[in-house]
């Protein structure tokens, strides 16, 4: 007797992008509501009926009544899904939390809700074992409580929980120890987890589904469900990790010496086409520019961040230094010049506070001196 | 440009036409009054130079003087080599005209000073007169800097000398720009932030205000969270059937022990007071028995008192006998003495009378010799009164009878009658013979009857106030008759006598009557009466018996027995007072008896008879022994009711047990209602704050605290970039300004020692004086006295004026009623500094004081008239 659901968490639903301009930050948001249609899409697609959410269903346990009642009314619309949620850490079943408001804004009957550690049937021998959090942090394993819980023989035994594994590194940010050999001292047949926002097998029957929409540039794999299937007691699950991400989120680093090193970055944004619409593209500026080419290189990167869904820049790394072209640019020598050198010294060695200003003062008279340089300088 | 001639028509004061001619070129000085013209002249030659003929400015307009006319101009100057003459009219009849002397060259109109312009716009034009043509208070106005177009002509002339320097207007600019921004993020003079920059604080402190109270709100919902789970799990707890029970059990153990302490406690209460009834009983029966032990014990010792009463009763029986023996035989003793006194006084009283009796025989005897002395005295006295007064008003009355006759008589004739040999004593007058030389004053009718002549009567007149004196004298002589009448006298000589007279017969009356006084001072009779009485007393032996009397024995006799008496009585007295004790003693004894009689029949009468008070005692014994046992029995069982009963402490632990866990009961039953409308509070809180999205709120908030604050960082950034800029160029600025300058001071400094021979001067960049450093000090221009910067001013101008020259743009510094406020040793250095500077260029000085420009060497030029030439067929109207 098998058994087949599809695995997903941290839905985080409400996560709030506002290092974002406000549009950004509404699609990233509009985003994470869509990935309960893919989740569904994905269940739907392979002819499964039960879908497992490992906890953090919401981003705060104050989410909003309009966005549970969107939430809910999402899976509402897939009735030959039943959902079983999770309370995770970052959305604990606490009174006046979260979940106590469900039940008045209108529960669907295919949304089951996991607030107290006691066994669920999923259907006639498979058994649920559900690790709810009750707190943001707790000191002991929520899952211990699956060690003492038998189920009759011959009965599929899967576990959901939602923490940190111990011993799988600092991995997850909920301060809530889960042990890694759960499976096995409890007897699971799989232990789905949530908290860890990237995809991830810890052991054999112990995974991480992921974050279904990804959320940071964090590059551990995440935009994914797991589509599982139970052969039968004992028997190793079979995993399927399945993309469903709408967005994806990249970092690069870019040394600059010059004004070309920005070119093969403008050249792969170049060839994503449409699909760079769909990046969010954190990149860091380091090295040094020369004084001359500064305005050029805004230019550029302005047009580099047009074409993506949103560009963040760290240029905290980047320098300002002056050629000898670039005393070019001011004429023939005089004071202006004899400024120009005197603030360049100032600006060179290490990046103190008072190099940065003598750099950015250097910046100036530049663009003072020479005020038809950035509009001649095109990529 | 030099000037050699300046000659004017029509301006001013000037309604005449006047030339100042023969200017040399180098130092000119023009000497004249005030109001002679001097500073017409030169507005006049300037205004030829700089403003076109054409022109109606007000300065054009003042030229013109009250009565009209056009102003006329003529001036020739050196320029380029060549000399012209510039005539030029204004307003009515304007025209201009430039003529090279030389012949080579002649405009008219416009042409004129277009040529002019370019004559002299070559060599920095209107800017260049500017700077040196200084009218008259301009040096002291313009102190400090020369004007703006002035300084661009500085500039121009340096930047030829000065290639290094250039760059300075492009550095200008830029800091300029760097202003201008800089101004849009700070204020200059508060260095307070503006703009973009204010605004980026503002919001950067209202997203972190925003997020904190975000923050605030998002730590009580957490609370507010954690609080209902806290109260959840209370409740539960209180709750919980199992502890209710218990509460439950608490308290019926603790009503359970408390109901049997009150038992105890009860029996414990009446316990106490079965044992001290007994007490009480048992020490009854003991007073009882000590009382009756008391009363035998009393009746022995009453009988024992009384016995000895008796004793002492007869003792001072017999003491009593004998005191009355002693008091009689003492009163005996002083009756004696007292009798042996009294005859003692006797005979000294009768001793005394006969003393008396002869004292006061003695006395009558020498009142009855006064008495007789006074009648004499009495009756020798005048029978009338003539006391002082009298004889005093007589006095008085004869003298004024003496004057009123001397003075009649001096207002009367005399006659004086002066016998001829033998006819003496034959002249008489009221029948008594005249006597040889008499004067006789007729104070009335005189009759002198003349011996064998006749009688002859002469009278007295009516001269003067005879009549009064006569009245008067009349007056006097009446109230004296009336007087000495009275008196019984004749004369006042006699008055005089009787008034010695009864003097002496007074004081001899008042001495009598004073010894009579003190020998009987209530008359004679009474001391006769007084004798009489004493003669009786004493009677003839008496008398006799008395004087042979010694008195002081008497009187010795009479103290002894006096002492004896008192000694006598003094014993008696002291017998009768231990007789007196003794029978009070005797008395007291008598009474003490009788009480201790009293008392012991009293006290035998309470008692049972003699017989029976054994058998009382035995029974009072009995009594007591059997109420103490009770009370033994009482105590013992008292303290067993104590080992149970509990103290009060324990007892109050007791009720405060019960009271407690009745309260815990009441208390988790309030709790949890507390508990509940907590919980309701919370949860409807909870539902409320469900309606916002605070989290995403405070996220949004996180971030555009962090993004507002990034900006002002940025914009500090920026703002900390444009100040280092700024200084930079500041510092670029200053170093270019220094070089400009050094031309300038460079020229400057021989002017400069000559008059300030230790000093050095600090241009600003406009080469206006800023400070004068003297001995080490910089002090600033403006603080400096009128005539040091009038001279400063001066030697300034010196050195641009050999600037421009050095350049070939020299152009006359003309300096009008300069110098005025310098004293003679400047003034001194002053005319050596002018010549120097002549020696590049023309200097031309205008002053009213002669004097104090004597010293100056130069060239003089004055006014003298002028005739123009008749209107020149040249000069073409505009």
């Amino acid at each position: 007797m098998g058994i087949a659901f599809v695995h997903t968490a941290d839905w985080q639903l409400g996560k709030p992008f506002a290092r974002f301009d406000p549009d950004v930050a509404a699609r990233l948001a509009a985003a994470r509501l869509d990935a309960i249609d893919r989740v569904a899409g994905v269940a739907v697609a392979a002819g499964i009926g039960l879908v497992l959410v490992a906890g953090d269903v919401f981003d705060s346990e104050r989410a909003s009544d309009g966005l549970i009642r969107t939430a809910l009314g999402r899976m509402d619309a897939y009735r030959m899904l039943v959902w079983h949620l999770l309370p995770g850490n970052h959305d604990p079943a606490r009174p006046g939390g979260v979940w106590a408001r469900l039940p008045g804004l209108g529960m669907p009957p295919n949304v089951m809700v996991h607030l107290a550690p006691a066994p669920a049937m999923l259907s006639v021998g498979c058994v649920l074992l559900p690790a709810p959090l009750a707190a943001k942090e707790m000191q002991t394993d929520p899952t211990l409580w699956m060690d003492s819980t038998p189920s009759p023989e011959g009965t599929l035994r899967i576990g959901l929980a939602h923490g940190s594994v111990q011993g799988f590194g600092s991995l997850g940010e909920a301060a809530v120890p889960i042990d890694a050999g759960r499976r096995r001292s409890a007897g699971l047949d799989y232990l789905a987890l949530g908290d860890w926002h990237g995809t991830k097998e810890i052991a054999s029957g112990v995974w991480y589904s992921g974050t279904p929409e990804p959320d940071s540039f964090a590059d551990n794999g995440p935009g994914h469900a797991l589509l599982v299937r139970l052969d039968g007691p004992g028997a190793p699950p079979v995993v399927e990790v399945v993309g469903t991400s709408a967005y994806r989120w990249l970092e690069r680093r870019v040394v600059m010496s010059r004004l070309a090193d920005l070119t093969p970055l403008e050249d792969e944004a170049q060839r994503l086409g449409p699909a760079a619409a769909r990046h969010i593209v954190a990149l860091a500026l380091e090295g040094a520019i020369s004084v001359g080419d500064s305005a050029a290189l805004e230019t550029r990167l302005a047009v580099l961040s047009a074409r993506l869904m949103a560009l963040d820049l760290d240029r905290r790394r980047l320098r300002m230094a002056m050629s000898p072209g670039d005393l070019a640019l001011l004429g023939e020598a005089g004071p202006v010049e004899a400024v120009a050198r005197r603030l360049a010294e100032k600006a060179a060695g290490a990046a103190t506070a008072e190099a940065r200003v003598a750099e950015r003062a250097l910046g100036m008279l530049f663009s003072y001196a020479t005020p038809d340089l950035a509009e001649g300088a095109k990529p | 440009m030099k000037i050699r001639a300046i000659r004017i028509a029509n301006c001013g004061r000037f309604r005449e036409p006047v030339a100042v001619e023969g200017f040399s070129g180098g130092l000119d000085v023009l000497i004249a009054p005030n109001e002679a013209g001097k500073s017409t002249l030169f507005e006049a030659a300037r205004l030829a130079l700089t403003q076109k003929r054409t022109s109606n400015s007000n300065e054009i307009r003042s030229l013109q003087p009250y009565g009209g006319g056009a102003p006329l101009v003529e001036i020739e100057l050196d320029v380029a080599g060549e000399r012209w003459r510039l005539r030029k009219r204004f307003l009515a009849d304007r025209s201009a005209e430039l003529t090279s002397l030389s012949g080579s060259h002649r405009w008219r109109g416009a042409d004129a000073e277009t040529a002019l312009e370019r004559l002299l716009g070559a060599a920095g034009g209107q800017g260049r007169l500017d700077l040196l043509w200084l009218e008259q208070g301009a040096l002291l106005d313009d102190a400090r800097q020369p004007a703006a177009e002035s300084l661009d002509l500085v500039r121009s002339v340096i930047a030829a000398e000065v290639t290094s320097a250039a760059g300075g207007d492009r550095v200008r600019r830029i800091r300029g720009a760097v202003a201008r921004q800089l101004g849009e993020y700070v204020s200059e003079k508060r260095d307070s932030k503006r703009g973009r920059y204010l605004a980026a604080e503002t919001a950067a402190r209202r997203a972190a205000e925003d997020l904190a109270a975000v923050r605030r709100k998002l730590a009580e919902l957490e609370a507010q969270l954690e609080q209902l789970a806290a109260l959840e799990l209370r409740a539960a707890e209180i709750s919980d059937p199992a502890v209710a029970s218990a509460r439950r059990q608490r308290l019926g153990a603790a009503e359970a022990a408390l109901r049997q302490a009150h038992e105890d406690i009860a029996g414990r209460d009446a316990a106490r007071a079965t044992a001290a009834e007994a007490r009480a009983r048992h020490e009854k029966a003991a007073e009882a028995l000590r009382s009756f032990d008391r009363a035998l014990d009393e009746l022995a010792r009453l009988t024992t008192r009384s016995l000895e009463m008796a004793d002492e009763t007869g003792r001072l029986a017999a003491a009593m006998t004998v005191a009355d023996a002693e008091r009689a035989a003492a009163a005996d003793r002083a009756k004696a003495s007292v009798e042996a006194l009294e005859q003692a006084g006797a005979v000294l009283a009768r001793a005394r009378a006969s003393i008396q009796w002869r004292e006061l025989s003695d006395r009558v005897q020498r009142a009855r010799t006064a008495a007789s002395r006074r009648a004499e005295l009495v009756r020798a006295m005048p029978r009338h009164r003539i006391d002082v007064a009298t004889v005093t008003e007589a006095r008085r009355l004869a003298g004024g009878i003496a004057e009123a006759t001397a003075r009649l008589e001096a207002q009367s004739a005399v006659v004086v009658v002066t016998y001829a040999a033998g006819a003496e004593g034959r002249i008489r007058a009221a029948g008594e013979a005249v006597g040889h030389g008499t004067r006789l004053s007729v104070t009335s009718p005189l009759a002198l009857d003349i011996e064998g002549v006749g009688r002859m009567t002469i009278e007295p007149g009516l001269a003067g106030d005879r009549a009064r004196l006569a009245a008067e004298l009349a007056g006097h002589q009446e109230r004296l008759a009336r007087l000495l009448g009275a008196a019984g006298v004749e004369t006042v000589a006699a008055l005089e006598r009787r008034e010695v007279e009864a003097r002496e017969v007074a004081a001899c009356l008042k001495e009598t009557e004073a010894e009579l006084k003190a020998v009987a001072p209530r008359g004679v009779e009474p001391l006769e009466a007084a004798l009489v009485e004493a003669e009786q007393a004493l009677g003839e032996a008496g008398a006799a018996d008395a004087a042979r009397v010694d008195l002081h024995v008497l009187d010795a006799e009479v103290v002894r027995l006096r002492l004896a008496a008192q000694a006598a009585e003094q014993q008696a007295r002291a017998v009768e007072e231990a007789w007196a004790r003794l029978s009070r003693d005797e008395a007291g004894c008598h009474a003490r008896a009788a009480e201790i009689a009293a008392r012991l029949t009293a006290l035998a009468s309470t008692l049972p008879s003699e017989s029976e008070r054994e058998l009382r005692v035995r029974e009072l014994r009995a009594t007591a022994d059997e109420t103490s046992r009770l009370l033994d029995e009482a105590l013992r069982a008292l303290s067993a009711w104590e080992l149970r009963a509990v103290d009060a402490g324990a007892h109050a632990k007791l009720q405060a047990e019960v009271v407690a866990a009745r309260e815990a009961i009441d208390q988790a039953a309030r709790e949890a209602a507390v508990l509940a409308a907590e919980r309701s509070r919370l949860e409807g809180g909870l539902a409320m704050a469900s309606q916002e999205d605070v989290t995403s709120r405070a996220a949004e908030l996180e971030v555009e605290a962090e993004r507002s604050a990034s900006l002002l960082g940025d914009l500090a950034g920026e703002v900390a970039a444009l100040r280092l800029l700024d200084a930079e160029l500041a510092a670029e600025e200053a170093r270019v300004r220094d070089q400009y300058l050094a031309p300038v001071t460079r020229r400057l400094d021989p002017f400069l020692r000559l008059v300030f021979p230790e000093g050095g001067l600090c241009l600003d960049a406009g080469y206006g004086p800023q400070a004068l450093v003297r001995a080490g000090l910089s002090e600033d221009v403006s603080r400096l006295s009128d005539g040091t910067r009038e001279q400063i001013a001066i030697l300034v101008r010196l050195a641009l004026g050999r600037l421009l020259a050095e350049q070939g743009l020299d152009v006359p510094l003309i300096l009008d009623d300069a110098l005025v406020y310098s004293d003679d040793a400047r003034i001194a250095a002053m005319h050596r500094a002018l010549e120097q500077g002549a020696e590049a260029h023309q200097v031309i000085v205008l002053t009213c004081r002669a004097r104090s420009f004597a010293g100056l060497g130069g060239t003089r030029v004055s006014f003298r008239p002028w005739l123009p030439a008749s209107s020149s067929p040249d000069l073409v109207p505009a």
